[in-house]
């Protein structure tokens, strides 16, 4: 009679025999299976060795043969929400997988951008590798979110590395990441609530703010400077008393980027008393006359003054001290104060303290958000440099951060069609463009590539190669897709054009026509 | 008809395909023409302006393709001339039509000799020889001992090979597996060198597979021993292999390392169906790179497994397919030819006729279907290596450990050699997909997930 059992039981013996070795154990069969029976057929007295790998290949066998499928009783992971946008077109998902491959890894925004604007979603083979990119690259997430829909949400669930893409629904899961988890984890947890809901994000610290090690308060700190409001400033006033350094200075520039807060009135009242207009000489021309601080007060150090100017710097302590009290100060209220407009504030400035002044009015400007003194230093031009130990911005970054997009670009078309020499590396408008990170309307890309190209028919100057290679870059990126086809041709033939210029005209027209063919792919 | 897609996957490797891509402009070329070759299809030229003095001149004829170009690059076809390929696809009205110039015209004209030269030969080889001819039927009969000498020759070599093996796996049997974990590497490649050198190259590649399970964690006695019970097996079988049915006695000579000539196997009728094309990829075995390409039958309901082999060189790019135009989600109407086993899986495509659509709804309907089929082909034939599974429909599990379910709750494990899990979770969103892989006994290798933009290639 065949016993399921015994038959089972003879894989196992085998394997045990010849673990041992046949020299040492001769192998028993168990009795009463069909299996033990066939197998006692295969013995030869003379060779145990042969008829042990002879039994072993019967009930191998035997084995393999008679062997189902696992059963679980586990519950499927549950289906993930439908989406209910079309699926990006064949050409498009082609695209897609020739950036992902890391043909134009740089393109990934651009795909991104477009499939948000046409409203279709993602192949959804290509969201393991999409979440991946997004868990590297901040900049990236929101659009990844939007694009990748609901089943990127549903997928992101099943992977810590992806919580950023978990959704509204799991802000609970932030929470918890930020009670339970340690080091960077909780940082990016806390950085993401506080996009979601600052006040939430606030709390939170607050309830901790006593607990954390001093590291941490410094870096925690920083990133209430998302969603920075006037609700913030009871708990950042008791965090300029902090025993750490960094956490008070984090603090005092978070203050002083909210206008209606104390310390910005503080700053104020000081800075009124040491900076005043007076008009002078023999044309009764207006200048700024400053008083420098006398000294640097617990108050003062308090509200995040530093008391010494950078190492090597040449700067003196008290202009140093000057400069960080202007830049607290909202730019306006020296305009409404002398009634000068802001170019004109800045052209009395013209003193023995206009780097303190202008060093101060830079960073204020950029905290401040004001336009109107962004144009004006950035007109000013020279009259608002300063050297690069006073660390504060150029007038072009503060006026390319500050000054609505269209009106950068409106003046950046201006500049670049009136002055020859306006993309040379070194010029201001050159310093400009290749620093702001918006995309250029078509007039702006024209307007640079007639320039370019007068550039390129310019024979043997080396002054036109500086920062060319950056100014390329930014070409590839930024050039809009109707504008491409100023970019194509045109160029000097390649043997009139030094071997720098055809390199780069190269890698742009490429870029420019992958850009191109990405446009296409997505219009139907 | 070539695309830009088509002409870039003619590149030796990524980097000539984006070089190319850059110099698909006008803008670098100079004298730009085609003009019809031989066979009507279009023949191009240009000259391009490199870091040299002297422009490339490059050719390149479209039938074939053929390339022909004045650079010093190793590679082929070179940057240029995908270059002026990926030119003619996208603008081809940039190529002025006129007859070639001189460097154009010699390069055709060489080209056509050398084919007039190989029709020639192949004619000759095809054209029936005179039976009666004295010459001829000497020549035959000599080339007839020779073989047959050569064969009997290796017979007694494999037969050495095979007595020596035998030995050996008993030895290992009779000190015990136990001894088998301390064994130098060394002890495993020495057997099969001499397997190698018995011209027994199968059997070789079975000891080679063994060396590696004494380390490979919990279990391994019972997969060692599994392994070589199995390769015992063969072994005996080939002892009385006079004895066995033609199709059994046919895997234990494949199993040992001789091969069956193609040629031979294309003379037979074959299998007609319409075959879709359900996975590949790529491995790498001694010195040679292997293109698996797995075919199902709709009608046959069966696997196919069609074998690429490509040298291992330095230069080509590792990725890339040898058969690049067996396209998993494909199918075709035609006819395989199957190497003779008792369970038929490795074939050859003889006939690849008109392209069809491929439906989700071929495959086993259960696991336990699935099962089933590989239980009764390793019933009737014990050295099957891979199976292949169509499944209509599975659903991945999110978590470790990783597996596939279907809808009556069975599940199977799948491969540590899985690399694309989340990918191929991703595709499912949890729903039940058709997926393809390859099945070893113990766990499943997907090859092919079908998701909502059709079919997706997994690693």
């Amino acid at each position: 009679m065949s016993s399921p059992a015994a038959d089972s039981s003879v894989w196992p013996a085998v394997v045990n025999a010849a673990l041992l070795g046949t020299d040492r154990t001769p192998l028993s069969l168990p009795s009463g299976g069909a299996l033990g029976a066939a197998c006692s057929e295969l013995i030869d007295t003379s060779d145990a060795a042969a008829t042990l790998l002879r039994i072993a290949a019967a009930s191998t066998v035997y084995r393999r043969c008679g062997r189902g499928p696992g059963r679980t009783t586990e519950s499927a992971p549950g289906a993930a929400p439908p989406d209910t946008r079309p699926l990006c077109r064949p050409p498009a998902a082609a695209m897609l997988r020739r950036i992902m491959s890391g043909e134009r890894p740089q393109l990934l925004g651009d795909w991104l951008v477009l499939a948000s604007r046409h409203g279709v979603r993602a192949p959804s083979d290509s969201l393991r590798a999409l979440l991946d990119a997004g868990r590297d690259d901040l900049a990236l997430r929101s659009l990844i979110v939007d694009v990748g829909g609901p089943r990127a949400a549903w997928l992101a669930a099943f992977n810590e590395e992806w919580v950023y893409a978990t959704g509204g629904a799991s802000q609970d899961t932030l929470v918890t990441a930020w009670e339970t988890s340690t080091g960077p984890a909780r940082l990016a947890a806390l950085r993401q609530i506080r996009q979601l809901d600052a006040e939430r994000a606030r709390t939170m610290l607050e309830t901790s703010w006593t607990q954390e090690s001093p590291t941490d308060r410094a870096a925690f700190i920083d990133t209430l400077g998302v969603g920075l409001s006037a609700a913030d400033e009871a708990f950042l006033e008791r965090a300029l008393d902090d025993r750490r350094k960094e956490v008070r200075l984090a603090a005092a520039g978070l203050l002083s980027r909210l206008a209606s807060s104390a310390l910005v009135a503080r700053m104020t009242d000081r800075a009124a008393r040491l900076v005043t207009l007076g008009r002078g000489g023999l044309l009764k021309r207006a200048r700024v006359e400053v008083a420098l601080p006398d000294t640097a007060d617990a108050a003062l150090v308090r509200d995040g003054v530093e008391a010494k100017p950078p190492a090597n710097s040449g700067i003196g302590e008290r202009a140093w001290w000057l400069a960080q009290i202007v830049a607290a100060v909202p730019p306006s209220t020296w305009s409404e104060r002398f009634s000068l407009e802001p170019a004109a504030v800045i052209r009395a400035a013209d003193g023995d303290w206009r780097a303190p002044l202008v060093a101060g009015w830079l960073v204020a400007t950029e905290r401040h958000r004001d336009v109107a003194w962004a144009t004006a230093l950035w007109e000013s031009d020279r009259a608002a440099r300063v050297d690069a130990g006073w660390n504060a911005p150029s007038p072009e970054q503060v006026y390319t951060s500050v000054v609505p997009p269209a009106q950068v670009d409106a003046m950046l078309v201006k500049a670049i069609n009136d002055q020859r020499d306006s993309l040379r590396g070194g010029h201001s408008t050159y310093a400009a463009i290749v620093q702001w990170p918006h995309a250029w309307s078509d007039a702006l890309a024209r307007a640079v590539a007639r320039r370019l190209k007068e550039y390129a028919r310019q024979p043997g100057s080396l002054v036109m190669q500086i920062g060319l290679h950056a100014l390329i870059e930014r070409c590839a990126q930024a050039v809009p897709v109707s504008a491409g086809d100023a970019f194509m041709d045109g160029w000097p033939e390649q043997a009139d054009a030094p071997p720098a210029w055809v390199q780069h005209v190269d890698t742009l027209t490429s870029v420019i026509r992958f850009r191109t063919d990405l446009h296409l792919a997505f219009e139907s | 008809m070539w695309t830009a897609d088509t002409v870039l996957a003619l590149a030796p490797d990524p980097g000539s395909a984006k070089s190319g891509r850059e110099l698909a402009t006008k803008r670098k070329w100079s004298s730009l023409g085609s003009s019809a070759g031989p066979d009507g299809k279009p023949v191009l030229w240009g000259a391009c302006q490199g870091s040299g003095k002297d422009p490339y001149l490059t050719r390149v004829d479209t039938s074939e393709p053929a390339f022909k170009c004045s650079c010093p690059s190793r590679k082929f076809p070179c940057k240029h001339s995908l270059g002026l390929f990926m030119l003619f696809v996208q603008s081809p009205s940039d190529f002025s039509a006129g007859a070639p110039p001189d460097w154009v015209a010699e390069w055709i004209e060489s080209r056509t000799e050398r084919a007039a030269k190989r029709a020639e030969r192949e004619a000759k080889a095809t054209e029936p020889e005179d039976e009666n001819d004295p010459a001829n039927v000497a020549r035959r009969e000599k080339a007839a001992k020779q073989s047959a000498a050569r064969g009997e020759e290796r017979e007694r070599r494999v037969a050495a090979g095979v007595a020596e093996l035998g030995l050996w796996l008993r030895d290992l049997v009779r000190q015990g597996l136990s001894t088998a974990s301390s064994r130098p590497a060394s002890s495993w490649e020495n057997m099969a060198a001499r397997l190698v050198d018995a011209q027994a190259p199968g059997a070789a590649r079975l000891v080679r597979q063994m060396a590696t399970i004494p380390a490979s964690g919990e279990g391994w006695p019972e997969r060692l021993l599994d392994r070589m019970a199995r390769l015992h097996l063969l072994l005996e079988a080939y002892g009385r292999i006079d004895a066995l049915p033609s199709d059994l006695a046919a895997d234990v000579r494949t199993g040992l390392g001789w091969t069956v000539a193609q040629e031979e196997l294309v003379t037979l009728d074959g299998v007609h169906d319409q075959w879709g094309v359900v996975g590949r990829r790529m491995t790498e075995e001694d010195r040679l790179r292997v293109q698996r390409t797995w075919l199902w039958g709709r009608e046959t309901r069966r696997g196919a497994l069609v074998l690429h082999f490509a040298p291992a060189g330095a230069t080509r790019n590792e990725a890339k397919f040898i058969e690049p135009t067996l396209v998993p989600g494909t199918a075709f109407d035609g006819t395989v030819v199957f190497f003779p086993s008792t369970v038929p899986l490795r074939a050859i495509v003889k006939d690849r006729g008109a392209a069809v659509e491929w439906s989700s709804e071929n495959g086993y309907a259960t696991f336990a279907e699935a099962i089933v089929a590989v239980a009764d082909a390793d019933a009737r034939m014990p050295w099957v290596e891979l199976h292949p599974m169509l499944l209509r429909g599975a659903i991945p599990t999110a978590a470790s450990p990783w597996r596939v379910r279907d809808t009556a709750s069975h599940c199977l494990p799948l491969s540590e050699h899985f690399r694309d899990r989340f990918r191929l979770l991703g595709v499912s969103g949890g729903e039940s997909v058709p997926l393809f892989g390859e099945w070893d006994g113990e766990s499943l290798r997907p090859l092919t997930v079908w998701g909502d933009g059709g079919a997706v290639s997994l690693q």
